[in-house]
């Protein structure tokens, strides 16, 4: 599970701008946010654009944090917001005439490469064809397998409501994979929202 | 609840490699770096701008030409005249003047100066803008740094009164005044004419006969005084001893009028005379 390892003081730190301190805490938050911007992002959505955008705003924004044993759930939420902002920028491209869809530049990356598997650009887009808040408990509880009460904390809402959109998602999921014919084999197994 | 495979693979396929964390991390401190170059540069600027807007915004207010009812240098003096009603004048922002009367405007923006003629004049001077408004009337010098006060010009001189502030009175005869709020004071006619139409008008108004003999007094010892003023002065004081019961003084001084020849007033004393004598042998 991504997640985040940081020093006890270390967000106050970078709050006051020590020296080092916002390296530090880039270092700490980068393959997280980074993560989430792949997962949440969907296929038209450039992840490196995206938490590039997230990082920038922590950063230069972080007298805006009001509590530090809640940064993690802050950090997610500016994620969330400015994945949104660029999902809306796809869409908006693809219907204005000149600008070209945004891709990512997937040449000679040996992640990129391996997300171009067949499994993984079908799952990316079943995912992106789901509502939003189905897709981020999806990919938080059974992606980076957190459990119901740590992603009710990064999302700021009751463990039952997790719960049941985990429920919703799951089953949407399925839905919408057996409407796939790559993922055959998920949707026969018996042991995921049956 | 076991995990499916895809999901395995998923996670997998889009973990952060360290090349992809290199690269946006590379750009996350190029894009600080330039955020900050750019907030420098726009505090540069806003160092440098601010003075310079300063600078012209107080030249602009500067050029802008300040309404004004004074004269232009070389110009002849601004008379303000209203004989029936209050009217009102704005000399500068700083100066209002609300008159009925006549009078005549010169100076400067800084030290405005109204030479009052008669009737009354309020002026408002604003305090503490270094405003210095003076009033002269022929018998008075009124100096002022802020406050409301009125003169008024009549037969019996120019009164002074504070509604506001200080004010300095200088009169022609007598000591000059500091006056206060709600104090008063009136300087006396300076010339033998202005000081006997001042007994006249006490007498008129039914004033002690001490202050008509005061002013007659102060009438006859001014160097103007001469000729049919002198006469005058001494008929008033032959009708303001005989009304106020010293009839045998006023016989004398009548008598005394008569004999130096009588003056303008000959018949009217010989009529006293006549008067006061018969009174004398009843």
């Amino acid at each position: 599970m991504a997640t985040l390892d940081l020093a006890p003081d270390l967000v106050s730190a970078a709050r006051e701008d020590r020296p080092g301190a916002r390296d530090r805490l880039l270092d700490a938050s980068l393959p997280l946010v980074l993560a989430w911007c792949r997962r949440m992002g969907g296929p038209k959505v450039d992840a490196e654009d995206a938490a590039h955008d997230v990082l920038v705003i922590v950063l230069t924004r972080m007298e805006g944090l009001r509590r530090d044993d809640r940064f993690e759930s802050w950090l997610y939420g500016i994620t969330r917001r400015v994945l949104a902002a660029h999902r809306r920028r796809a869409w908006v491209r693809r219907w204005v005439p000149g600008i070209p869809p945004e891709a990512a530049d997937r040449r000679a990356d040996p992640c990129r490469e391996a997300e171009r598997s067949e499994t993984v650009a079908e799952v990316h887009d079943l995912l992106d064809r789901m509502p939003a808040r189905q897709r981020e408990v999806l990919v938080l509880c059974e992606v980076e397998d957190r459990t119901d009460a740590e992603a009710a904390l990064l999302l700021g809402i009751p463990v039952g409501t997790v719960k049941s959109r985990l429920r919703s998602a799951r089953t949407r999921f399925r839905s919408l994979a057996r409407r796939s014919d790559g993922l055959v084999a998920f949707c026969q197994a018996p042991s995921w929202g049956q | 609840m076991a995990r499916r495979p895809e999901l395995d693979a998923f996670e997998d396929g889009t973990r952060p490699d360290e090349r992809a964390v290199a690269r946006v991390r590379s750009r996350v401190l190029h894009s600080l770096d330039q955020a900050e170059l750019a907030q420098a540069r726009l505090v540069r600027r806003l160092s440098l701008a601010v003075p310079v807007a300063a600078a012209a915004l107080l030249a602009l207010l500067l050029a802008i030409p300040r309404p004004t009812a004074l004269p232009a240098p070389g110009q002849p003096p601004v008379v303000v005249a209203s004989e029936a009603d209050w009217s009102a004048i704005e000399v500068t922002r700083e100066v209002r003047l609300d008159y009925r009367g006549v009078g005549e405007l010169t100076g400067t923006r800084a030290a405005p100066e109204l030479a009052w003629r008669s009737g009354t004049v309020k002026a408002s001077v604003e305090p503490d803008r270094g405003i210095e408004l003076v009033v002269t009337t022929p018998e008075s010098r009124v100096m002022v740094l802020g406050t409301v006060f009125e003169v008024s010009r009549s037969a019996l001189g120019s009164q002074t009164r504070v509604e506001k502030g200080i004010v300095k009175v200088e009169c022609s005869i007598g000591a000059g005044r500091v006056l206060r709020r709600g104090q008063r004071h009136t300087c006396m006619p300076a010339t033998a004419a202005g000081l006997l139409g001042r007994a006249r008008r006490l007498q008129d108004d039914g004033a002690r006969p001490s202050a008509v003999l005061q002013a007659l007094e102060l009438a006859a010892g001014r160097p103007d005084a001469s000729g049919p003023v002198l006469e005058e002065i001494a008929w008033v004081r032959v009708e303001v001893l005989a009304t106020s019961g010293r009839r045998r003084a006023a016989l004398a001084e009548a008598r005394r009028l008569v004999a130096a020849g009588g003056g303008h007033r000959h018949d009217e004393l010989l009529d006293t005379i006549e008067r006061l004598g018969r009174w004398g042998r009843r």
